[in-house]
């Protein structure tokens, strides 16, 4: 059992200075209340911290120790931090104080390289000399399953997801094997594995032996090599099994940060789109200059056409007056050349009968007295007016202004638009600025290389599983055959090896018993708590599947699907409680923004329920999510102290007893 | 509650059950030798070898093989 008696930091995020929390004596809840920003959070990490050496931030990611230092003591020149932690465990009474200094040299701390971290372990008032005492606080609280006792919304949020998970993801696996370690399993799991591997090695001394006994010689030595053959299979599968293992925790690791790097993705998604449209108007902007370009060349055509439009106008109506004048003179001149033939020949021309000289003589006066006008001039002055009238339209169908006046528009329009988007990608990348984005694509690689290495390492178990198989029949067989053969004096080798291999199954069948009795009580003490913090009279039951999921079930015997927020989260601590109840190690429950998705009716059975989920609790809350006195209303005597973390800065916080409405 | 006593009654069931001719207190040594050495596995596999190989010195007659249902193969 460990018990928290007192934590002291020193400099330790937005505390400045040497502060302390006492844990109260006695079974019960311990309430800190803290607005947004004063340090709810670094109280949590300053435990951690001591016992794990680590400090995390969202996403349970680890969190530079620059960045915890407290900026008003790094302002007055202090360049570390440290929290001691006061415990008992099994019965020992504990001092912990682990610290984070600056290295020798560095004299500004600008990342965590620039700490290093020193502990320092007291037990029973003597020092644990210091290799030993890492494997101490290991046996205190392992890291492995100290998210089940120093929790914030990030792990509620892991257990929603394996809620909602149905396999797709690694999410299930991953809490899975966790939820195992807390409840135990490992000791079998390792038991079973050492078992398997003493088994082998008395296999392998068994086919030595008989290879000594002239009878089995032969049998003994493809003994042997089958099992040799089957030793490397089963180190290859392991191999194999281990890189999985680390594959599928970097995949679900960087799938974490992939998740978290939302805002990131969705930012480099629009910087690479307005990227794309930006090359895109660009190249048009440049075809419509080119276009332009080529128009401007005869564009003073155009002003040249406009200019002479009079002048065109004038042409024209004196051409039009020539060739009507041309026409009248020409039809003239035809009629006089009748009438001078017909005044030669005597002889009327329209009625054919002869004519005297006198009407000839009246006939060749009117000839003569036809008005023709000079008909060779007046060619020859429409020929010219056509000419230049030609000219003046050749002019005017040169005159591109019109489409020089659309490329100019199009070509502003494109210029507006590449303008807005240039604006909007220094806008990209002044956010992008604030982000790592070479990080986030080569986590992005990663992922891509892992995901790709997952399905390669899954082939190749496969692969190796059906040779263990297929090895494991030859050597069963190949023993019988031994068996028959082999003299007495194999009978001791025979009986180690039994003895091993017999132990070996013993723990795998004790596995999965052992697994399935723990399944059954962690649905039924889920079913328990959940009964208590639920607010629908027809939830009445949990039902728990194989990587731990709880699914609700109506008291009609139907499952019903979580849809709800709150309702995950409720589902989620219910989890929570049950392992804390089943886990081997006692120890306290630090909790972090537990209860802010919940209702006001979830909340109320939530507080009332938290001194069943452990016996030493605190948890941190902001007044609006817990307020002091529903506190003291809903947990009563249950109640052991009230802190809060009161505001000195922005970067200094200070934590005192709260009496607040008392 | 699922403490270290409920893990050795758990893998005792088991034994007595399907592994009748394996010593009880062989199975709570090596349980116990596991939850020592959680970090050492060599260490753990050292130890559980000694304790197995004493208690076959201890019982050389005795034939610690499960039941007669239960076919051990090499362990995959």
């Amino acid at each position: 059992m460990l018990r928290l008696r007192r934590l002291e930091v020193e400099d330790f995020g937005p505390y400045k200075g040497t502060q302390e929390f006492r844990f109260p004596d006695g079974d019960g809840v311990t309430v800190v209340y803290g607005e947004n920003r004063r340090g709810k959070t670094s109280l949590l990490n300053a435990i951690r911290f001591a016992l794990l050496g680590q400090v995390v931030t969202r996403g349970s990611r680890p969190l530079q120790f620059h960045k915890v230092l407290n900026a008003v003591a790094r302002a007055e020149g202090r360049a570390g931090f440290r929290a001691t932690l006061e415990f008992e465990f099994d019965r020992h009474a504990y001092t912990l104080t682990r610290r984070a200094e600056l290295r020798a040299g560095a004299t500004e701390p600008l990342g965590h390289e620039d700490f290093r971290s020193t502990l320092f372990l007291q037990r029973d008032g003597q020092p644990v000399p210091q290799v030993e005492a890492e494997r101490e606080l290991t046996r205190v609280m392992p890291p492995q399953i100290a998210r089940f006792f120093l929790f914030d919304g990030e792990l509620l949020s892991e257990y929603e997801e394996l809620l909602r998970d149905r396999g797709e993801s690694d999410v299930g696996p991953k809490i899975a094997a966790a939820i195992e370690q807390i409840l135990g399993l490992p000791i079998l799991q390792h038991a079973r594995a050492d078992l398997a591997a003493l088994a082998e090695g008395a296999a392998q001394e068994e086919s030595r032996a008989a290879q000594r006994d002239k009878n089995a010689q032969t049998i003994g030595s493809t003994l042997e090599n089958l099992t040799a053959m089957h030793g490397r299979q089963r180190e290859e599968g392991d191999r194999l099994q281990r890189d999985m293992e680390r594959a599928l925790a970097r995949k679900a690791e960087l799938d974490e940060v992939l998740r978290k790097s939302t805002l990131l993705s969705s930012l480099l998604g629009d910087r690479d789109r307005v990227d794309r449209e930006i090359a895109d108007l660009s190249a048009r902007r440049d075809e419509k200059q080119a276009k332009l370009q080529q128009a401007m060349q005869g564009a003073w055509r155009g002003v040249v056409a406009r200019r002479i439009a009079p002048r065109h106008q004038a042409l024209t109506t004196r051409r039009d007056a020539l060739q009507a004048q041309l026409s009248r003179h020409l039809a003239a001149a035809e009629r006089a050349r009748d009438l001078h033939a017909a005044a030669q020949a005597g002889q009327c021309p329209t009625c054919a009968q002869s004519m005297d000289r006198a009407a000839a003589t009246r006939l060749a006066e009117q000839a003569d007295a036809a008005n023709v006008g000079d008909v060779a001039a007046e060619q020859r002055e429409l020929l010219e007016v056509q000419q230049e009238l030609d000219a003046a339209a050749r002019l005017a169908a040169a005159d591109d202004g019109s489409r020089v006046a659309d490329l100019f528009d199009d070509l502003e329009q494109i210029k507006v638009e590449l303008h807005t988007r240039t604006a909007r990608q220094q806008e990209l990348a002044d956010e992008l600025s604030e982000h790592n984005e070479s990080d986030y694509r080569l986590q992005r690689r990663e992922y891509d290389r892992t995901a790709g290495e997952i399905r390669i390492l899954g082939d190749g178990l496969t692969k190796t599983a059906a040779e263990v198989q297929r090895l494991s029949e030859q050597i069963v067989d190949t023993r019988k055959r031994l068996d028959r053969v082999a003299g007495a004096g194999l009978a001791g080798e025979r009986q180690k090896r039994e003895t091993f291999d017999a132990l070996a199954s013993l723990f795998r069948d004790a596995i999965e018993v052992y697994r399935d009795r723990l399944r059954t009580r962690v649905e039924r003490d889920a079913t328990e708590l959940f009964l208590k913090l639920t607010s629908e009279p027809d939830d009445a039951a949990l039902r728990i599947n194989e990587q731990y999921g709880l699914t609700i079930v109506h008291k009609d015997g139907s499952d019903i699907p979580v849809r709800s927020s709150g309702a995950e989260q409720i589902v989620a601590l219910s989890l929570m409680g049950a392992l804390q109840k089943n886990a081997p190690l006692r120890g306290p429950l630090i909790a972090d923004s537990l209860l802010m998705r919940v209702d006001d009716t979830h909340r109320a059975n939530l507080v009332r329920a938290l001194p069943s989920m452990a016996s030493q609790v605190a948890v941190l809350v902001f007044e609006a999510e817990l307020r002091p006195q529903n506190a003291r209303d809903l947990l009563r005597e249950r109640l052991l102290a009230e802190y809060a973390i009161e505001r000195v800065s922005a970067k200094h916080s200070t934590l005192v007893p709260f009496d607040g409405g008392r | 509650m699922s403490d270290f006593a409920e893990l050795i009654a758990t893998v005792e069931q088991v034994r007595a059950e399907r592994y009748p001719s394996l010593p009880a207190d062989l199975i709570a040594q090596i349980l116990t030798v596991e939850a020592q050495h959680p970090e050492d596995r060599a260490e753990a596999m050292r130890v559980i070898r000694q304790t197995v190989l004493a208690a076959l010195a201890e019982s050389p007659g005795s034939a610690p093989a499960p039941m007669a249902t239960q076919a051990v193969v090499p362990h995959a």
